[in-house]
């Protein structure tokens, strides 16, 4: 995997593909092109890629962000380690 | 190695129209387990956190019994919570020819906002690291210290998840 090329495609991808999978765990190829699955959690997430694809299939595992957004700096993230499932509707 | 920053757009999602770009240092990370299972999650680079931290819901897929590892409670943006040690192999390549692997004990735990945090205690420690958000750019340049492992290839076998 080559992580310069991952990340330089993830910064291409349009928001609106991102939209599609807000609160959702995603399994990005390592490309960084595309999504392969998604789940509402990591472990799920996992055994759907273990379903659908190939074995020795690698995969980039992330998180989208959900809404509703009713202030603007929701989502800022201050320096520090967040534990638990916070306001912001992140994962449980 | 040097990595790109990524943009991470934030949306109103009641207008579904994007408010602003913030450049977040993630790179990803690839974790293997005792069992052989290697696992890659977008890890944010955070010299404010204390240790490398996986969400706890990898524990059964790495093979760690329930219970097992070292247990210490922490505190963070959020809270209080425990989290559990486990030995690991970490590794991060930039590219194809620019990889290293290292052994760590690493701390899993429930985490919002990202999957994963690589701070100091197991990883940063072992690296010289630049941050440059103008232009865009993360360096970790690794140290002498860091204790070397086999690089984290994957067996090409198939796992169950319990």
């Amino acid at each position: 995997m080559n992580a310069n090329e991952y990340i330089r495609n993830r910064n291409a991808v349009p928001t609106e593909y991102l939209l599609l999978y807000q609160g959702k765990y995603v399994a990005w190829a390592t490309d960084g092109k595309k999504i392969l699955a998604d789940a509402d959690g990591i472990p799920e997430l996992i055994a759907a890629i273990d379903a659908q694809y190939p074995v020795g299939t690698e995969f980039v595992i992330s998180y989208v962000p959900a809404g509703p957004y009713e202030d603007q700096e929701r989502d800022a993230v201050v320096s520090g380690t967040p534990f638990g499932p916070g306001a912001n509707g992140t994962p449980p | 190695m040097i990595f790109p920053l990524l943009d991470t757009p934030l949306t109103n999602i009641q207008t579904n129209t994007p408010i602003r770009i913030r450049f977040r240092p993630l790179i990803p990370l690839r974790v293997a387990g005792p069992n052989g299972r290697l696992i890659d999650l977008e890890a944010l680079v955070d010299t404010g956190a204390d240790e490398v931290l996986l969400p706890d819901t990898l524990l059964p897929t790495f093979g760690f019994a329930a219970g097992s590892g070292v247990t210490k409670g922490t505190s963070g943006i959020g809270g209080r919570t425990t989290v559990v040690f486990h030995p690991v192999r970490l590794e991060i390549r930039a590219n194809s020819n620019d990889r290293i692997a290292w052994h760590a004990t690493v701390g899993f735990a429930q985490l919002s906002l990202h999957v994963a945090m690589f701070g100091i205690a197991g990883g940063l420690e072992f690296f010289h690291t630049t941050l440059n958000v103008i232009d865009r750019q993360l360096g970790l340049f690794p140290h002498p210290t860091i204790p070397l492992a086999a690089p984290c290839v994957s067996p090409h076998v198939a796992f169950s998840v319990p």
